[in-house]
């Protein structure tokens, strides 16, 4: 036997694990989250992804007093905008009706007619928080991030529950008659949980109805919980519900009431849904049918992440010179714990879907060991210096004092910082790749030479990079350059667990440049040529510069073709950068330099859109895409159709890298339809709870998903809260046996989460995977003119 | 070494989703269980068809084992919460009686 159980916990009884079992399914009513240190995108209502798109309109969006789409106000608008075009709509009626007879015109009119008499919801104030709601918050913040809490709570010694009962029996906040109510609950929480229902009367065919009910109230602390409890495990949702329920019966306050939300005309959402995603959609596969050829004869092949920032900068590069790009998850096949020189601790630089299998450590390279330890040396002071500056927040009473004291100390710098707006900000995090130590990642510790091979050989199939190599080769990750962002790692690689991409960039070139993967890749099929160099490369996508990793240790004889490939893609990052900040707000035409800039400015809370108005993914070869300006709104995972005939590498993007961009959509789709409740608020009034996440104001719950700085503007929403559209180049007979044969593909596909759609058997014919086999996917005519007008 | 040297005791083992296996540890853990093996991207069939082991990017939707050993006395109140969980979401469970040579491990 393994993983040995405390020696503290009592065993609970029969009816105590009846509870606890309920609880545990009760916090299905959300998903969890990730909290901000490694923030990864996730559908909130991810538990109820089987019952389909439908039901988390009807049910598990509601469940949570939540919106599942856009209101009817919205949909009405986008109407009158042009945004959806009269033909659309009608189509999208007639797809859903059986009965539905003539024209658009009268089709629409009778549509809009039939809306309901009150449209949409709209809530009228902020959701009030109750006494226990208060209290339970007031908790979690303290007991989930202790670091943040005003007076230290023992946590780490009695647990979550123990801790709170230990505390509040002494509480001189409660009355007398309410501590001996929480002195008399049992020592386990599962038991309290038991003994509570018990006293309130909640028979036990309505305990499960009952929890989820008590957890929707906090959705933002319950989801946190969750998170905890796959991760540490020093907490878990039953410690949370017998702190709420505690409450509720030393409070003698009633039982939560279900959330308030109006009964969902789901078939007309889903009219409008569809409406609405028709022009993205349409626009993707038009661009398809007219995209060119791939490069051949590349001078350097680069391979981006499949992330749809990666898609701008792989447009330009490819118009900028002769070079061939691929799209791939962008941890690159390395499923590790990656320990950056300087970092405190390693962190799991891989999908959340994987559980990372080595732990690979950054090592100074010989002769570099005096410049690593003053990078290390450095590294430690800075991170002395803001602990010492932050310790008086710790202290009661301390931080007014403090500010007096160092206020004009910390008073310039704070002007210099303004002032200069991030001028001068140096690389200062320890995954960087720009930090000008010369490091090596020690991958002959952390793989024999077989894993090393295995691993080569599965980054290079699943590629379908198996011949025709161009002379380099370079591995490109992505991170971002942003300051005061509390949202910063949600800008970063989502492949690499909300890390900077260059680490694993860096040991998937080790890999494939070791003598002995390149001799074990030519045994089993892929040779790679002798002079084809691979390099590993940073993409920032705030700034928009790439960065190549590692140049001290490129030959000699190669350096100029390098130098080319760099001076080229700064020619493309300048073009995406003046493109992209066509869309930031206040950047006006701005140079590339003024994008760079304003990522670094302390006060800037649009340092980049990030992967809003994500609208599709794309899995097959270039040829597809290629000459398509796809407005850096899809994915773009490469695919070899005819490298594949068993479709295992096909398999393995279906149930991976299609899984990843559905949790991204879905989280800008749900921050988008309900920012309130799906969303984090304006970055404006965050508070931080420790690393755990934001609170909007001082109180209250912890906030979900995106900031509206990530999903709109004052104008309105920015993302456009569609479907992932999956394009999938691949044989009928493949695609269905991996949607038959994977959960969680057919869970995406018939659930509807995504619409998965192949080539037709003519240029410029699709055709949909359904429930009852592939139908035509129509693209609508006749709305050219309406689109055009709209945009 | 004959089964009299030896102590019986009651063995649980349980196939469920990998993303519900952690309710199931914690549940074990709660009945007082001293320890439990899992085995992660378990195959096999079923009754929901063929199940493939871990996919090759994705660890999460695949099944686990979850095996435990606990004595007699403490089997019911286990057996009876994870019915309750089982109740409620996928998953098979096997119990059967079992011997074990190192009885205090499991006490």
């Amino acid at each position: 036997m393994i993983a040995p159980a405390p020696a503290t916990t009592p065993a609970s009884g029969a009816r105590a694990l009846r509870v606890r079992a309920r609880a545990e399914i009760a916090a299905n009513v959300i998903a969890a989250y990730y909290g901000l240190d490694a923030a990864i995108a996730v559908n909130p209502v991810l538990p109820s992804l089987g019952d389909g798109f439908t039901a988390a309109l009807s049910h598990a969006a509601p469940a949570v007093g939540a919106r599942g789409a856009l209101t009817e106000q919205q949909f009405r608008a986008h109407l009158a905008s042009g945004r959806i075009a009269r033909s659309e709509l009608a189509a999208s009626i007639r797809r859903r009706s059986t009965v539905a007879h003539g024209d658009d015109a009268a089709l629409v009119e009778s549509f809009l007619a039939a809306a309901p008499r009150e449209p949409g919801h709209e809530r009228s104030a902020e959701h009030a928080l109750s006494a226990v709601d208060e209290r339970l918050a007031r908790w979690c913040r303290a007991a989930l991030a202790p670091e943040a809490a005003a007076w230290p709570v023992p946590v780490e010694r009695l647990g979550f529950y123990r801790a709170w009962r230990e505390v509040s029996r002494r509480d001189p906040s409660l009355s007398r008659h309410q501590r001996r109510r929480v002195a008399d609950l049992p020592d386990s929480p599962d038991a309290a949980l038991a003994d509570v229902l018990e006293r309130l009367g909640v028979v036990d065919d309505d305990q499960l109805d009952r929890l989820r009910t008590e957890l929707a109230q906090l959705p933002g602390f319950a989801a946190y919980v969750r998170w905890r409890a796959m991760t540490s495990g020093d907490v878990g949702v039953v410690d949370l519900l017998a702190v709420r329920l505690g409450l509720v019966w030393a409070l003698g306050e009633p039982l939560a009431a279900p959330r308030d939300v109006p009964k969902v005309d789901v078939d007309r959402v889903l009219i409008w849904q569809e409406a609405f995603e028709a022009a993205p959609h349409r626009q993707v596969l038009d661009s398809l049918s007219t995209a060119g050829s791939a490069t051949l004869d590349a001078a350097a092949h680069l391979v981006f992440c499949i992330d749809p920032r990666s898609e701008g900068m792989r447009r330009h590069l490819e118009r900028t010179g002769p070079y061939a790009t691929t799209g791939f998850a962008g941890f690159f096949g390395i499923a590790a714990l990656v320990e950056p020189l300087a970092a405190l601790e390693p962190s799991a630089s891989c999908p959340v879907l994987l559980t990372p299998r080595h732990l690979i450590a950054e090592r100074p390279a010989p002769g570099a060991w005096p410049a690593a330890g003053r990078f290390v040396g450095r590294g430690a002071v800075g991170r002395a210096l803001r602990s010492a500056l932050k310790s008086p927040d710790a202290l009661a009473g301390a931080p007014l004092g403090w500010a007096e004291a160092s206020g004009w100390v910390l008073g310039p710098s704070a002007v210099a910082r303004s002032v200069l707006a991030g001028r001068t900000l140096a690389p200062s995090r320890p995954d960087d790749p720009r930090t000008g130590v010369s490091t090596l990642f020690d991958i002959d510790s952390a793989l024999t030479p077989e894993a090393q091979v295995d691993t080569a050989e599965v980054i290079m199939r699943t590629m379908g990079m198996v011949d025709g190599f161009a002379p380099i080769v370079v591995f490109v990750g992505h991170g971002t350059s942003t300051t005061n962002n509390a949202f910063r790692t949600a800008l970063d690689c989502g492949a690499c667990g909300g890390h900077r991409g260059a680490p694993n960039a860096r040991i998937a070139a080790a890999l494939l440049n070791a003598p002995v993967v390149r001799t074990g890749l030519a045994e089993r099929g892929i040779s790679i040529p002798p002079d084809t160099l691979f390099l590993a490369g940073e993409h920032d996508t705030a700034t928009d510069v790439v960065t190549i990793a590692d140049l001290e240790r490129v030959p000699e004889d190669r350096r100029a073709e390098v130098e080319r490939l760099l001076a080229d893609t700064r020619r493309a990052g300048d073009e995406l950068a003046r493109e992209r900040a066509v869309e930031l707000p206040g950047a006006g035409s701005g140079s590339s330099r003024a994008v760079a800039r304003r990522s670094r400015d302390w006060a800037q809370v649009y340092p980049e859109w990030g992967l809003a108005r994500n609208a599709a993914l794309i899995i097959g070869p270039r040829s597809l895409s290629a000459g398509a300006d796809l407005h850096r709104r899809v994915f773009l995972h490469s695919y070899e159709p005819d490298h594949d005939p068993q479709g295992v590498a096909l398999e393995t993007i279906l149930t991976a890298p299609l899984v990843v961009a559905h949790w991204i959509n879905a989280q800008y789709f749900y921050s988008s339809v309900d920012p309130e409740v799906f969303g984090a608020g304006t970055k404006t009034v965050h508070n931080l709870v420790g690393g755990a996440g934001v609170l909007s104001g001082p109180s209250g719950d912890l906030r979900l998903g995106l900031p509206w700085q990530s999903v709109g503007t004052r104008s309105g929403l920015h993302h456009e809260p569609v479907r992932l559209l999956v394009v999938v180049d691949a044989p009928r007979e493949r695609i269905e046996r991996i949607v038959r044969q994977a959960d969680v593909v057919n869970d995406l596909v018939h659930g509807q989460w995504v619409i998965l759609v192949r080539p037709g058997e003519s240029a410029g014919e699709w055709e949909r995977c359904t429930a009852a086999g592939w139908q035509p996917w129509m693209m609508e005519p006749g709305s050219g003119a309406e689109q055009k007008e709209a945009a | 070494m004959s089964r009299e040297a030896l102590t019986k005791m009651t063995k649980i083992e349980v196939v469920a989703r990998t993303v519900d296996a952690d309710a199931v540890r914690r549940q074990i853990v709660a009945a007082g269980a001293t320890g439990y093996t899992s085995l992660p991207a378990v195959t096999g069939l079923g009754h929901h068809g063929a199940h493939e082991g871990r996919q090759l990017f994705n660890d999460r939707d695949a099944l686990t084992l979850i095996i435990t050993v606990v004595p007699d006395d403490r089997a019911d109140d286990l057996i009876e919460g994870l019915r309750s969980l089982l109740d409620l979401t996928a998953g098979v469970m096997f119990v059967s009686d079992t011997f074990v040579s190192r009885p205090h491990y499991f006490r």
